[in-house]
């Protein structure tokens, strides 16, 4: 890699691109909680991985947000006032959580916060999954999705102002100050988490807006391709993206696209719901194992940084040494002789190699379950499709 | 040709990182359409339909409305 100076094999990079390809056209999230951690597995380093998914994520959502577009998933008006409420909510939440930083209790808080959101929407989405089947089986009848909630009824109520207007995508009339307040809402734990937010934003569309499914999740793609544009140019600036490396998974997150986005014509939004509650409860899983790891972090971070930095490293080259654990060690325990520092960045190692083991498997049984259903769906169309030709034949040999 | 790009562009991330930033991105959105309209072109050389369809929200029966 010609930035970061890594040795690494393109095919973890083209089967990460095509699994987060897959999982992101079906759910309409960037899904960085599954790709950093997965390419730290494979040994991309950490400093590189968030800029280089971001990156990746301009030209995926591109080409997922299209075909979304095609199958008219899309909403581009409740888009782009919604990220215009999205990046001022960022912004004012970033400031907060720079607030937090100086006072030296932001990770934690940050991750608790995530934690306890991730959870309840959750928590949320699984009841609300389980009591719609209890209904279907009541009343006989197949329930294919959801439209609206009590919270979507009050806040178009209340935020009933001018200028409103209808949106034929959604098939629902809205008033502009009511996205903008959403956006800005879920821009702001955004901004606050320091994540990219597709995964506040679709349950917000849901539940909030009271968007259909499958609207919530191309809408949100269509997002996407801004906020990763921003975040690919901010990451850039500060050299942290490998380009090779982007374009690689760009490739195989290009066909994962493809498969993902088109298996949404033949799921039902509740079946969306569903999954979609599956990987928020694994993104919830990551981020407690990343508190844990930041526990053994808080050991020998700070302390060890202030050695190398009084050995007059910059802290471009602290950052390098992290890539490479036969320097970690040898800074440790040769150089500073603390053989617990070492103790502590392996235990800390171990742990984000656990939350990364884990998304890799969340990753790669959802990509799995989406195919399976996608064959499924493709099947049915063709079974039926030479049903209806057969039939047609028949009459007219009849006739 | 495409690896000397690669280089070119780890070069402006050392020396350049705004044009590095610039072409990061444009690097991307132009991938990112060309493979969009190549898929879109498979597709319809495999003549599979992947127009507008008919969504589960538009049939009022099996949607519950809040």
């Amino acid at each position: 890699m010609p930035v970061s100076g890594v040795d690494m094999a393109w095919w973890p990079l083209l089967l990460i691109g095509f699994t987060v390809g897959v999982v992101g056209g079906f759910f309409g999230i960037g899904g960085a909680w599954l790709v950093t951690p997965s390419l730290n597995i494979f040994g991309f380093p950490m400093i590189y991985a968030v800029g280089t998914d971001m990156t990746h994520l301009v030209g995926k959502s591109i080409v997922a947000t299209f075909r979304h577009w095609k199958f008219g998933h899309v909403s581009v008006i409740i888009a782009l006032v919604m990220l215009i409420g999205t990046f001022s909510g960022i912004e004012t939440g970033a400031q907060i959580l720079y607030w937090l930083t100086q006072k030296g209790i932001a990770g934690s808080v940050v991750r608790y916060l995530y934690m306890i959101l991730l959870a309840s929407i959750g928590i949320f989405m699984l009841s609300e999954y389980l009591r719609v089947r209890k209904l279907e089986k009541e009343a006989g009848k197949q329930v294919k999705d959801i439209v609206g909630t009590a919270w979507s009824r009050w806040i178009q109520d209340t935020l009933n102002i001018w200028p409103t207007f209808y949106c034929p995508i959604a098939r629902m009339r809205v008033s502009l100050w009511a996205i903008l307040f959403v956006g800005v809402v879920t821009g702001f734990v955004a901004g606050i988490l320091g994540v990219g937010g597709g995964i506040l934003r679709v349950p917000a569309l849901i539940y909030l807006m009271g968007v259909p499914t499958k609207i919530a999740v191309g809408t949100d793609l269509f997002e996407v391709m801004f906020s990763g544009a921003y975040g690919a140019f901010t990451y850039s600036l500060k050299g942290g993206v490998e380009l090779v490396a982007a374009v690689i998974m760009l490739l195989g997150a290009s066909v994962g696209a493809q498969f993902g986005t088109v298996c949404t014509k033949y799921v039902y939004g509740i079946t969306i719901r569903l999954v979609f509650t599956i990987a928020t409860f694994f993104a919830c899983a990551s981020v407690i194992l990343k508190e844990i790891s930041s526990r053994y972090a808080a050991v020998y971070k700070k302390a060890f940084e202030a050695f190398l930095a009084d050995q007059g490293l910059t802290a471009a080259q602290i950052s390098a040494i992290y890539a490479k654990k036969d320097t970690v060690y040898h800074y440790m325990v040769e150089v500073a002789n603390k053989p617990e520092w070492w103790t502590a960045y392996t235990r800390d190692y171990l742990w984000n190699q656990a939350g990364g083991i884990l998304m890799l498997t969340a990753a790669t049984g959802i990509c799995a379950y989406i195919l399976i259903q996608l064959y499924l769906g493709v099947a049915r169309e063709v079974r039926e499709k030479r049903l209806r030709e057969q039939e047609a034949a028949r009459l007219k040999a009849q006739s | 040709m495409i690896g000397e790009y690669f280089k070119w562009a780890a070069g402006l991330a050392q020396n350049s990182p705004f044009t590095y930033a610039v072409v990061n991105v444009g690097t991307m959105v132009a991938l990112g359409v060309a493979i969009g309209l190549i898929a879109d072109g498979i597709f319809r050389l495999l003549r599979v339909d992947l127009g507008s369809y008919k969504k589960e929200f538009e049939d009022e029966s099996a949607v519950i409305k809040k």
